[in-house]
């Protein structure tokens, strides 16, 4: 999925118009002097006030899901970002969040079902409240499903703001999909990327990003719709029947033709 | 024109005196090199890979260590009215050696392209040695690797496999020679639609 950011310099503009602006009590900038847990690699960009972002995407808007040169109403409540345009260095920030693959769920159905365990955590543009990290990981490493507390957030500040997920590995699975949806009181738009099912063989793992756009006091969740089975082997995705790439094979007996 | 599957020619040196002739049902064989093998059961039973394109095909299997060649050797219904005084001499006889292919999985796409380089499409096995899943890089079917049958199961599942008896199949010089008619398309008759006649 192509991504879409602002220029650096819009982006500077637009986190002092975010320090300078009113915003409810809730909606509270976290001059954070608690190192934000992330591991290797990760980047974090300190602006001079101290205040961390480890991830600065979500700050801004991106095209991707909505189109608001055609919807009055988010034309109205977005702020103003300039051009939006694709940032390579941003997009080098994004691909170094996940360290470490995610482990599909062997759940089967559509239980909501978020583990945090293996994903680095990205902390959320000042305007959302706590949970001020998220974790993106589905599934966790004892093979359970299990509901995690940052699964969801919410938006207190920014109407109608938009902001990127990080990264989501998933491992290859075919009949596999995945989606971020909004819930909460009265969403006005609810926004959903389907992570890409049948990745045999080529991308192994995948990764994915998801724009979300949120409404104020809007509640955001994830959600994983797994169809696979993990046929027991701890913290490993196995197709249903144990198959794999490596297993003994048969491919078939040479043949030539004879034409009389 | 009939269209027969066969697999790789091969000449068999049948042994002397009133050594009891093969039959048409196969004979394990292990290759030695990629042009001799010998039969596994007895030794006097040695043959050849009379093509030379053949040859360099099992070459390259060999050379792949990580694959597994179940080698066959079938002969033909032919009877062979020989001489007396020939019964006694050593023959050569036409033969026909079929290779299942094993390999790790991971193979699959690779020995795909490789036989299809050499115009050759693997066929269903018949009388597989070990009992692993069937999963054939020609076949459409072996995409999902989950759902592959296990060999045991083959001739059993034929109907469900859907096999393609390629040896019934019509044979057709060129599918497209169809289209490629010469023959004027007969005039359409006028539309009702319209009452204006139109000039021919």
């Amino acid at each position: 999925m192509e991504n879409h950011f602002i220029p650096e310099g819009a982006k500077r503009r637009r986190l002092q118009e975010t320090r300078g602006a009113t915003v409810d009590a809730a909606a509270t900038y976290y001059p954070s002097t608690t190192p934000i847990p992330r591991s290797g690699g990760e980047s974090v960009c300190s602006n001079d006030s101290g205040g961390v972002f480890a991830s600065q995407l979500n700050l801004y808007p991106s095209p991707a899901l909505t189109q608001p040169e055609t919807n009055p109403r988010s034309q109205r409540n977005q702020p103003s970002q300039g051009t939006q345009g694709l940032d390579g260095r941003k997009r080098d920030m994004i691909i170094q969040y996940p360290t470490s693959s995610s482990l599909l769920a062997p759940n089967c159905g559509f239980s909501s079902m978020m583990a945090g365990a293996t994903w680095n955590r990205v902390s959320i543009a000042q305007e959302y409240s706590t949970p001020q990290c998220i974790d993106c990981n589905i599934g966790d490493q004892t093979g359970q499903a299990d509901l995690d507390q940052h699964s969801a957030w919410t938006n207190y500040g920014q109407p109608n703001h938009h902001f990127l997920v990080p990264p989501v590995y998933v491992e290859a699975e075919p009949n596999y999909s995945a989606f971020v949806h909004s819930y909460g009181a009265n969403p006005i738009m609810q926004s959903s990327e389907s992570i890409r099912s049948n990745a045999l063989n080529t991308e192994v793992p995948f990764q994915t990003q998801i724009v979300v756009t949120t409404q104020a006091n809007q509640t955001i969740g994830f959600e994983s719709n797994i169809s696979c089975a993990n046929s027991g082997t701890n913290g490993l995705t196995q197709v249903s029947s144990g198959a794999d790439r490596d297993e003994f094979v048969c491919f078939g007996m040479v043949g030539t033709f004879k034409f009389s | 024109m009939k269209r027969q599957v066969l697999g790789i020619s091969g000449e068999c040196q049948l042994p002397s005196r009133s050594y009891q002739q093969p039959d048409s049902s196969g004979y394990p064989v292990r290759l030695d090199t990629a042009s001799k093998f010998s039969f596994c059961s007895d030794t006097q039973f040695t043959g050849i890979i009379s093509n030379q394109q053949h040859t360099e095909l099992v070459q390259a299997l060999l050379d792949e260590t990580s694959l597994t060649v179940q080698v066959t050797c079938n002969f033909g219904d032919e009877n062979l009215e020989r001489p007396k005084i020939r019964r006694y001499l050593p023959c050569m006889r036409l033969c026909s050696l079929r290779l299942i292919i094993y390999g790790p999985a991971y193979l699959c796409d690779d020995v795909g392209s490789f036989f299809q380089d050499y115009d050759i499409y693997l066929q269903d096995p018949r009388g597989c040695e070990m009992d692993v899943r069937y999963c054939n890089p020609h076949r459409l079917s072996s995409i999902d690797l989950a759902s592959c049958p296990m060999t045991s199961k083959l001739e059993l599942q034929e109907v469900t496999l859907g096999a393609f008896n390629l040896e019934e199949a019509p044979r057709q010089l060129d599918l497209l020679a169809v289209l490629d008619s010469q023959e004027d398309l007969r005039e359409a008759p006028q539309p009702d639609a319209i009452h204006t006649t139109l000039e021919r």
